[in-house]
């Protein structure tokens, strides 16, 4: 459980830190786009250039961002294999049985895994610089203009919130529950798949049973405290476009601009 | 047939910036058959010292056997939460099964009863915690009142029939009327089974009134250990510690105080009320 870097926190101070959620969230998604975008090896190179500058800006060390990747080696080899075999395009190179390597199936496989890797990269550095409350806020104000067609922006952004609180919560009521029911002679370790998934059900029962308590508890303890959604709320924190934020978005916009465009204009 | 703690330590996320040190070199021999209080501040590592009785937590160093088996080795430990049974902090909230009898079954069926078996141990629990089988072995556990639920889970862990039965605070969040069958059951199942009891609790009375043995926990360190007269003689200690103090023992002091002569040591209420009948010759009033 401790190697779950993934939607962690990392607390320097730095300008990709002090930047506005909202801009770190829409530059997030657009880098996002821009992954999809790209379909040469070399302009790869060139955002993966642009990303590990970004990293270095944020001052969150390359080790974390690798250690964030490192879950995903199991799925970067399914679809590479996936790919590989199934993408099926060019000169066949290779002919098995019934596997068929193509040209077109190695270039779409090695694609698949640069993608994956840079998307993970993109959005873990988005949580490692933003804290989960001022990226909730973030998304909560960027939602804000669909509220007049009757979305509930704010109401979404205090889900979110809450579940990211409880996280840790729930973590230490499993491990309480576990330890109870290993006292009771629970074998939580050996036997085959079924009967190991079915000595989770004294553990997984109690956790559910708490989890309903305690959101019980809270919709209790936020009625009581008058709560009644986003209506005319207003925020401790109140966060503004600086003009670091507008500065952001022109080095995004050209960055992305000219890696699109050299690669229309390039040839090979 | 004794629980040996040996310079038990354990740290929390040792080497780490947020390392921290739960209990620190604790010696402790804990006979069968006795009563024992441990207190001690939130925090003082009371919670942590359980947890290592029966192998849930291994220590950092030191080490804890069960009736002379080490705790260290990985055969001993499934032997050892069948010897030692631990009820945790709101046990009520482990209960999973459909029903009460299924639910207290299930610490025996693990430890290798067949049902039968564990029907009929679960139904004798039942009965040394206060319950009526007839009335509530078919029941759902989540349906029953608070102090149902608490007796429940605590018959969940006498079914497994241990030899040294722990408690993690087990009266808390009850009434005053729900505080005392708890204890009162815990006498009467040592009385019946001759099991040992270690019972967690924050209520100095509790722990004077029930408990032949104390061990006081500050700090992560074992502050006192011994019987109840030994740790109780020396109120000044405890209250260094910033613990409560028996109010029966806190009313010898001030009666000290007022020139009255005690020639013993008085901690419970009864020992007190039977100072005053003796000083008063019977007569009431």
């Amino acid at each position: 459980m401790k190697d779950i870097t993934l939607g962690q926190y990392y607390n320097v101070d730095s300008i990709i830190h002090a930047l506005d959620p909202r801009t770190k969230l829409v530059l997030t998604f657009a880098y996002l786009i821009l992954v999809f975008l790209v379909s040469k090896l070399w302009a790869f190179g060139l955002v993966a250039l642009f990303a590990i500058s970004i990293i270095y800006l944020s001052k969150v060390p390359f080790k974390m961002v690798l250690k964030a990747l490192k879950p995903m080696r199991f799925l970067l080899v399914l679809m590479f294999l996936l790919n590989l075999f199934a993408a099926k395009s060019g000169e066949v190179l290779l002919k098995w049985w019934i596997f068929e390597i193509t040209a077109g199936g190695i270039r779409q496989a090695v694609f698949i895994v640069i993608r994956l890797l840079l998307l993970v990269a993109g959005t873990t550095l988005m949580t490692f610089t933003t804290t989960p409350i001022s990226l909730t806020d973030g998304l909560e104000k960027l939602l804000a203009p669909l509220k007049k067609i009757g979305f509930p922006s704010h109401e979404l952004a205090m889900m979110m919130t809450i579940a990211l609180r409880f996280i840790p919560t729930l973590l230490e009521e499993a491990d309480k529950i576990m330890k109870a029911q290993l006292s009771r002679g629970a074998d939580l370790e050996s036997g085959n798949i079924i009967k190991r998934a079915k000595s989770m059900i004294p553990i997984l029962v109690p956790l559910f049973v708490s989890a309903f308590r305690r959101a019980d508890e809270l919709a209790m303890a936020m009625e009581s405290r008058c709560y009644h959604g986003g209506e005319g709320r207003t925020k401790m924190r109140v966060i503004a476009f600086k003009k670091r934020d507008a500065i952001a978005f022109l080095i995004f916009a050209s960055a992305f601009a000219l890696i699109l465009v050299l690669q229309k204009l390039v040839v090979f | 047939m004794s629980i040996v703690a040996e310079k038990l330590t354990h740290i929390y996320l040792e080497g780490s910036p947020n390392e921290s040190v739960a209990i620190d070199s604790i010696d402790l021999k804990i006979e069968a058959g006795e009563f024992w209080g441990i207190i001690g501040h939130t925090g003082s590592g009371k919670s942590t010292l359980v947890q290592h009785l029966n192998a849930l937590m291994q220590p950092t160093s030191g080490r804890i056997c069960v009736d002379g088996d080490d705790l260290k080795d990985k055969k001993n430990r499934r032997e050892a939460r069948k010897k030692v049974g631990l009820v945790f902090q709101y046990p009520e909230y482990q209960l999973f099964e459909e029903t009460v009898l299924k639910d207290i079954a299930y610490g025996p069926m693990n430890m290798g009863e067949s049902t039968e078996k564990a029907y009929e141990i679960a139904r004798e629990a039942m009965v040394s915690v206060g319950l009526s089988p007839d009335e509530i072995e078919g029941r759902s556990p989540f349906e029953l009142s608070g102090g149902q639920k608490r007796r429940v889970a605590i018959a969940g862990i006498i079914a497994i029939r241990p030899r040294y039965l722990v408690l993690d605070e087990p009266m808390a969040g009850l009434d005053p009327r729900g505080r005392k069958d708890i204890l009162n059951l815990l006498k009467t199942l040592r009385e019946k089974t001759g099991c040992a009891v270690i019972m967690i609790s924050h209520s100095m009375d509790d722990i004077a009134q029930f408990a032949d043995h104390v061990a006081v926990l500050n700090e992560g360190k074992l502050y006192k250990a011994g019987s109840v007269a030994e740790v109780f003689s020396d109120m000044e200690a405890l209250r260094r510690t910033g613990l409560d103090i028996p109010q029966a023992a806190i009313l010898a002091e001030r009666l000290k105080k007022q020139g009255i002569e005690i020639d013993r040591s008085i901690y419970t209420v009864e020992q007190m009320l039977d100072f005053i009948t003796e000083k008063t010759g019977g007569v009431s009033g």
